[in-house]
């Protein structure tokens, strides 16, 4: 679903016009920019480098400024996300439930790598450092789905 | 009649959107939830009499037990139709659990019992409302309540630095940047009773002459933002935020950013420069935030569960919220139990019990059957304790002494199969992803660290870098400009010193 959202999007285009236009509505209210990327980061799935100058213009900021915020967050990214994103807890509690094997496994059952994606552009893995859900672990994320005691088995990608 | 199923990040993780699904097709709409904190037990599904007693309880729920569900529902349904005799109220599983009863539960007492989304009585509030707002903060220094995100700082000192400070605006911020491993009651407080979150935030705003308020959420709890977004929505329209909060004089609003994946925004300079708009990174203090934080205007930071713990001092009253615990560790605090361990969840008590208590009596072992070999205490910048240091009693005071800290109040429990140079050398890596690059300790320090341990493929660690470790993180420890390199030599000398077998060294010193 999520996905074809992010297609019609694309499909609509983004006019430097129309988004100059809907970043304004972020412009005063207090962490504007981080409020703003949020937003983008939903509609799109990431934040277009060719958006840049638009944004810097709103904000009245310079573009380095908006770059430094985009690479300073993990969440905020220029490319455009796989299909799918299966998110692997990478941390302690996690850990202590074989969340190292876990993800060889997944990186196994997907062939590609954490913090890689596939070559047909379905999926891509990504390490995450808590989901808050410690006491159930491990803990996986597919797309908007959270998996507790997660399995290679339990994690695919029809969850639904 | 009522069909009850728990909803919160636990459960769904668990799989209760599908149980719920299964159950609405066949024709019944359940009612949701928050949850008590019994993870390992979820999700739970109740069914509810007309008094709101629960008649009976399923635990750990899948969707192939939903037809038996929904047809004793339907069954208990139309004889309560046709009995004015309601079904028998049921001892149930969850509400009579040892894990639950034996706690003591202040902040926590309605998440999991009230839908988190039904308005509680503002009595309270409303009375405080009118009262002398040093008076407040003078009943927030009896009551001896300590920062609950990992500090420990005496509340009172940052809410009276606040309020004695003169500024045409003052802030009330929320640190809802939940990121250590192995902890998880912001979350639950946010998803189960988002409404005492907002009621602490009013309290504390209008102590200290505060008049608008953030939630700083990290991106990683769609959860909770979900709830809140609804909870803010719902205060706003009854009259509990915005202009004359409970017809006083009192104005006060919040509103919510959301993070972006920095797990360094939980520290309180990151998490104002982020809440501005801008990247995260840290600032010198002083000026500490209370003086100069957001927009360099006097700005309490705190993080969730201190806020959620205000209204709870003022139900039993400051005094009698200082008797709880032991000695400067008062009140309750909510430990959350996790990790390798059978029964994990969430355990709120007067500060005091041994890590034993928490693991073996609450927690019943490790999930894998294995004994227990280590339990890290306060996240991913928390010491590594051994064996014979379970017997600690979790306060400030007594973990101090051994070397270690609190925190968050996350405990994660590792069994004999944990290698400690791994852990050690994780505690490197996680300082390196998430530090902030703006001091060179922590920075450089973190990657070296790793680097130095990582060249040994086994645990054969030689002496000498032993020593550049030691001298790593005695320059992180003292250089760095926050906690993160501050602190993250913590697990790592624990682990070097309290599991010396898993860095064996090939040559002697």
């Amino acid at each position: 679903m999520q996905k074809r959202v992010r297609q019609s999007n694309a499909e609509r285009g983004t006019n430097p016009s129309d988004l100059l236009s809907e970043l304004t509505s972020f412009v005063d209210r207090v962490g504007g920019l981080m409020h703003a990327l949020n937003w983008l980061k939903g509609e799109y799935g990431y934040i277009d480098s060719s958006w840049i100058p638009t944004i810097a213009e709103a904000f009245n900021i310079s573009q380095a400024e908006v770059r430094g915020v985009i690479s300073f967050y993990h969440d905020f990214k220029l490319q455009p996300p796989a299909a799918h994103t299966i998110k692997i807890c990478q941390a302690e509690a996690c850990q202590s439930l074989g969340a190292r094997k876990l993800t060889k496994d997944i990186e196994a059952k997907y062939g590609t790598t954490v913090g890689s994606r596939t070559s047909d552009n379905r999926v891509e893995l990504e390490a995450i450092y808590c989901l808050g859900l410690c006491a159930v672990g491990p803990s996986v994320q597919v797309d908007d789905k959270l998996i507790a005691r997660a399995t290679p088995d339990s994690v695919s990608l029809n969850t639904k | 009649m009522k069909l009850q199923i728990s909803d919160d990040s636990f459960s769904r993780a668990m799989g209760s959107e599908s149980v719920e699904f299964a159950i609405k097709t066949h024709g019944v709409k359940p009612t949701r939830s928050g949850s008590l904190g019994l993870a390992w037990l979820e999700p739970v599904v109740q069914l509810l009499n007309s008094d709101q007693m629960v008649v009976s309880e399923f635990t750990n729920v899948a969707v192939e037990d939903v037809p038996k569900i929904v047809a004793q529902f339907q069954s208990m349904r139309d004889q309560d139709n046709s009995n004015p005799k309601a079904p028998e109220p049921l001892e149930s599983i969850t509400a009579t659990h040892p894990f639950l009863t034996k706690q003591h539960r202040l902040v926590f007492d309605r998440a999991g019992i009230r839908p988190p989304l039904e308005l509680p009585s503002f009595k309270l509030l409303e009375n405080l409302l009118g009262q002398d707002s040093n008076q407040i903060i003078a009943a927030m220094e009896t009551s001896g309540l300590r920062g609950r995100g990992g500090a420990g700082f005496p509340a009172f000192i940052k809410w009276r630095t606040v309020a004695d400070t003169p500024a045409d605006q003052k802030y009330i911020v929320c640190n809802a940047d939940e990121g250590d491993s192995g902890t998880f009651s912001d979350r639950m407080l946010m998803e189960g009773d988002p409404f005492k979150l907002i009621e602490g935030m009013i309290i504390s705003g209008y102590a200290t002459d505060a008049t608008q308020g953030f939630i700083y959420l990290r991106s990683e709890y769609p959860v909770a933002k979900e709830y809140l977004d609804q909870a803010l929505e719902i205060a706003y329209s009854a009259g509990l935020l915005g202009k004359n909060v409970l017809n006083s004089d009192y104005s006060f609003d919040i509103d919510m950013l959301i993070g972006a994946g920095a797990y360094i925004c939980g520290e309180e300079t990151s998490l104002l420069e982020s809440l501005e708009g801008k990247r995260g990174q840290i600032k010198v203090k002083p000026p500490v935030p209370a003086i100069a934080g957001l927009f360099e205007k006097p700005t309490l930071v705190h993080n969730v569960i201190s806020l959620a713990s205000v209204p709870g001092i003022f139900e039993i009253g400051p005094e009698a919220y200082a008797e709880l615990g032991v000695g400067r560790s008062t009140g309750t605090m909510p430990f959350q139990l996790s990790g390798n361990i059978k029964q994990g969840g969430l355990i709120e008590l007067p500060f005091g019990p041994t890590v034993n208590e928490l693991i073996y009596n609450y927690g019943n072992g490790t999930l894998s059957g294995r004994p227990i070999r280590t339990v890290q205490i306060g996240g991913p910048l928390g010491a590594y304790l051994s064996e014979s240091e379970f017997d600690t009693p979790l306060t400030y005071e007594a973990m101090a002494e051994i070397g270690a800290g609190i925190g968050h109040g996350g405990l994660v429990v590792f069994d004999d199969t944990v290698n400690m140079k791994e852990q050690a050398e994780y505690a490197f890596e996680f300082c390196e992803i998430e530090s902030c690059g703006k001091c060179t300790p922590c920075r450089i320090g973190s990657i070296r660290g790793k680097e130095a341990l990582r060249q040994f493929s086994s645990n054969n660690v030689d002496a000498r870098t032993l020593v550049v470790i030691e001298d790593l993180c005695e320059v992180m420890e003292k250089a760095s400009l926050c906690q993160m390199g501050g602190m993250t030599p913590i697990p790592v000398r624990s682990a070097i010193k309290k599991f010396p077998g898993d860095f064996v060294s090939g040559q002697t010193t």
